[in-house]
């Protein structure tokens, strides 16, 4: 069964250009504009197995996100990945302390993220 | 739009002293008390003016003498005063200019920065509006490939399949051509050996051949002893009337014997001389060899075939992994470039961040402008402040590195260079 992956970021391209790359990688996608959109997703019961998300972003950025998403019940353990043009140090360091997972700079290539993933998820 | 930011005429320019002006009005008042000194006897003598006018008339032209010498002896002091005077009235004339054309330039940049972030703002929609096509078609042409690609899988198998069976049918051909030729060495074994057989018989049929003369001589005594007989039966009168016909039926007998014998003989001759034919032509063709020659032909050209189809076999095969290899190189870049449109999320960010720093830079020249016109406090955050202000809202490396180039600062190292860490 096809793992499902969530990407959260405001950039409509980002949103697309990831979509296609794990769609064709045999992933299923769900996408979101920012934290509280994909908050409000998760607890409509979207279950995703991996969460990639933005850091800068409106109404709810990536590290806040983290901290949300983590108090809530069932993905305390779910892996986040951070793919940003971020590259503040103390910010790096904030969202490792939030939950995540790793730390991705864009522009990211299919082949490594999809390289990362499995690193990730195992058996994807 | 055009918009005008020069100022007309100078700003700030230093009168000149107005020294010419002053020696004009001490000319000017030398000339009419030169005048005043002529005139006076002639209106005395011609007019006789009361005492009281004279001394008014005396007394006005001594004070007009004094003031003039008065402002000869300021004349420095009284130039610098109307250069002041000069400089003032043209500096109030140069600020109000330089109000209104403050004014004017700041609501010209208010609309000059609008413009320009909404020319960055478009530009970046368009170019999202592009790249969501691109990243569309990307996705089309990687989708295309990957069946492409499965086809081609799919494809090789089936003629792999298809070398394989044709390949064990012309192995199987070869197999049966094998058997047929060794069938045809059996067959031509048998002949050989039916060949001697029949000569055998041919030649026993031959060593018959004496016997039957022999019967025909036997025949031919019986025949002569018949005759013998038969003189003698004529001899004996009546009494071998009855051996004379015993005699003729002996030569008859004899005669059908020799008939026979003959005829036996004739067809001896005839049966051995069509073996010696069938069996002379039986080995023209064994010596001919006709069957394993062809069917050695045939093999070769099986073997031809198979070579021919192994060889085109392996061509198809190069072709099909030439194109499987093209069509995964096709894949690999374009999701290489479905990454590599991630720009466009930088491009857009980069262009925000100029089009914060226009909007600043509108609000902060309307501030000025209101300091200027004294209605408002000078802004407290300046530009270069705000240049800080911006360099700490950067998110980018490459932001703070353009910055401090243009800046000639360096620019520091930003902690772990690694783009991807996994923690």
């Amino acid at each position: 069964m096809a793992k499902t992956i969530m990407v959260i970021d405001d950039s409509a391209t980002m949103r697309l250009s990831l979509k296609s790359t794990l769609e064709l990688n045999g992933f299923k996608v769900e996408c979101a504009g920012d934290g509280v959109l994909a908050l409000n997703q998760l607890k409509a019961g979207v279950k995703p197995d991996l969460i990639i998300t933005d850091i800068n972003m409106p109404n709810m950025g990536g590290l806040e996100f983290m901290k949300n998403l983590r108090a809530l019940p069932g993905f305390r353990f779910v892996p986040v990945l951070a793919l940003t043009t971020e590259s503040k140090q103390e910010k790096r360091d904030e969202a490792k302390k939030n939950g995540a997972t790793g730390w991705l700079v864009k522009p990211v290539t299919g082949p490594d993220l999809v390289k990362v993933i499995k690193q990730v998820l195992p058996g994807a | 739009m055009k918009i005008n930011l020069g100022y007309p005429g100078k700003l700030f320019d230093t009168p000149e002293p107005p020294t010419l002006l002053v020696k004009k009005i001490v000319a000017a008042i030398f000339f009419v008390s030169l005048c005043a000194y002529l005139v006076y006897p002639l209106l005395h003598r011609w007019i006789g003016l009361p005492s009281r006018i004279e001394i008014a008339l005396t007394g006005a032209v001594a004070s007009i003498q004094v003031l003039v010498g008065a402002m000869y002896v300021f004349r420095r002091h009284l130039s610098i005063a109307f250069a002041a005077l000069d400089t003032h009235n043209k500096c109030s004339a140069q600020a109000k200019c330089i109000r209104e054309n403050y004014h004017q330039t700041v609501s010209d940049l208010s609309q000059y920065n609008a413009v320009l972030g909404s020319q960055l703002q478009e530009a970046s929609i368009q170019t999202e509006t592009a790249i969501l096509g691109v990243i569309g078609r990307m996705a089309n042409i990687h989708h295309q490939t990957c069946s492409q690609i499965d086809r081609i899988g799919s494809s090789s198998e089936r003629s792999m399949e298809l070398i394989a069976v044709t390949q064990d049918h012309i192995h199987k051909n070869q197999q049966v051509i094998q058997a047929l030729n060794a069938f045809s060495g059996s067959q031509v074994e048998q002949l050989t050996d039916n060949l001697l057989r029949i000569e055998k018989l041919s030649e026993g049929m031959e060593q018959m051949r004496p016997m039957v003369e022999d019967i025909s001589a036997i025949a031919d005594r019986t025949k002569l002893l018949a005759l013998n007989a038969k003189i003698e039966a004529a001899r004996a009168g009546e009494a071998g009337r009855g051996f004379a016909v015993v005699a003729e039926e002996v030569r008859n007998l004899s005669v059908q014997t020799h008939k026979l014998a003959q005829d036996i003989a004739d067809r001896i001759t005839r049966v051995a001389g069509q073996a010696l034919a069938e069996t002379e032509n039986a080995r023209q063709k064994m010596a001919s060899n006709e069957d394993a020659e062809k069917f050695k032909n045939m093999a070769g050209n099986m073997s031809s075939v198979e070579g021919r189809f192994k060889a085109a076999a392996t061509h198809l095969e190069d072709i099909i992994k030439g194109v499987e290899g093209a069509n995964r190189v096709i894949v690999e870049e374009v999701s290489i470039v479905l990454g590599e449109i991630q720009f466009q999320d930088i491009l857009r960010q980069r262009l925000e961040q100029v089009n914060t720093g226009l909007e600043f830079q509108s609000g902060f020249a309307k501030q000025v402008q209101l300091w200027l016109e004294g209605s408002a406090e000078l802004p407290a955050t300046g530009l270069s402040a705000h240049l800080d202000e911006l360099k700490e809202k950067y998110v980018m490396q490459e932001q703070r590195t353009t910055h401090n180039s243009v800046l000639g600062v360096h620019t520091p190292a930003c902690g772990s260079n690694n783009k991807i860490e996994l923690f």
